[in-house]
């Protein structure tokens, strides 16, 4: 973008840089995941807390 | 019971803001004998503020804690998962679902489907051959959940109640499922490591370790992979939490009462 001489080509300015990101923002919120994508996650696990299943053999 | 307090502290620590992840119980929290009772009442309680998202039943919780307290455990909001522990006249047990599915990257960008089934029972000691339970077929009740989930999920966790070579025979057997974790053992650790198709994942620790695995699915494919993966000793090291730890005090202060009133018989 040029550089702004005035308050009304700032706010022009404002308005299309609003225009150009907000669909971006959007987008990435609320798509799906595709199998294009990497996907990650965190698995947290306890189990046997009890102790009660003794290993036999 | 202290462990409980590390192993939430653990994962509040660790996960950082935003992350995807998931925190799971694949069973067998609940205690027998002389005041098992109280005890089991203050670990849900426990549990009920720990964050899980899902917790698996085996036999041996329902003997231990009876449907009362295992109804109340899910008013507090412990999330049970159970595909194939019935009533003995068929009936669902109202405090568990067959499964739950989470969406840990946000509302509408794809979801995880954890279901609970329990395989094996615990050692025969005084037990009753009259339950007022049934197990019902472990691999045909997971082939429908998995058959059901996989419409609508990127991810299938099995949480088996069973030793963890039942449960790598389990993840031949049913098809689909992406990981199973298996809870066994005193000590018993394994993974996570490939086993037939899945991701296996066992940590029978008497809770004194946490599993902590980062899966990953890489770009085009299907199948995930664990990329990193420790079992982490909850030791001194770890802070506890003082929500946790505060249950804990009061369990603690109740047992002395206990035994105050009612000693163990000489």
């Amino acid at each position: 973008m040029r550089p702004v001489r005035s308050a009304a080509g700032l706010a022009v300015q404002l308005v299309l840089l609003a225009a150009l990101t907000l669909p971006l923002a959007v987008s990435s919120s609320l798509s799906p995941p595709s199998a294009a994508e990497n996907l990650q996650l965190r698995l947290l696990y306890a189990g046997d807390t009890a102790g009660n299943l003794v290993p036999c053999g | 019971m202290g462990g409980l307090a590390r192993r939430v502290s653990y994962v509040r620590k660790k996960v950082q803001m935003g992350q995807a992840a998931v925190f799971v119980d694949a069973g067998g929290f609940a205690e027998r004998g002389m005041y098992a009772a109280l005890k089991n009442r203050f670990l849900l309680r426990a549990y009920a503020v720990m964050g899980y998202q899902a917790v698996n039943l085996a036999e041996a919780d329902l003997r231990a804690c009876g449907d009362s307290l295992l109804s109340q455990a899910q008013a507090w909001g412990v999330p049970f998962v159970t595909c194939n522990l019935k009533y003995a006249d068929g009936r669902d047990l109202p405090y568990a679902r067959r499964y739950v599915v989470l969406h840990p990257w946000g509302e509408g960008k794809g979801a995880v489907g954890v279901f609970g089934v329990a395989l094996q029972d615990m050692p025969a000691i005084g037990r009753a051959t009259q339950t007022w339970w049934r197990k019902e077929d472990p691999v045909v009740c997971a082939k429908g959940v998995v058959a059901q989930l996989r419409k609508k999920c990127d991810l299938i966790i099995a949480l088996v109640y069973g030793q963890d070579s039942d449960a790598a025979r389990f993840a031949k057997e049913v098809p689909g499922v992406d990981v199973v974790i298996a809870g066994v053992g005193t000590y018993n650790i394994r993974g996570p490591e490939s086993a037939n198709g899945s991701v296996l994942c066992v940590n029978g620790t008497q809770g004194k370790y946490i599993g902590d695995v980062t899966l990953e699915r890489e770009p085009g494919g299907r199948e995930w992979k664990a990329s990193a993966g420790e079992l982490f000793p909850l030791d001194s090291e770890v802070r506890e939490d003082p929500q946790v730890a505060k249950i804990v005090e009061e369990y603690d202060k109740a047992l002395r009462e206990e035994l105050r009133t009612r000693p163990p018989a000489p």
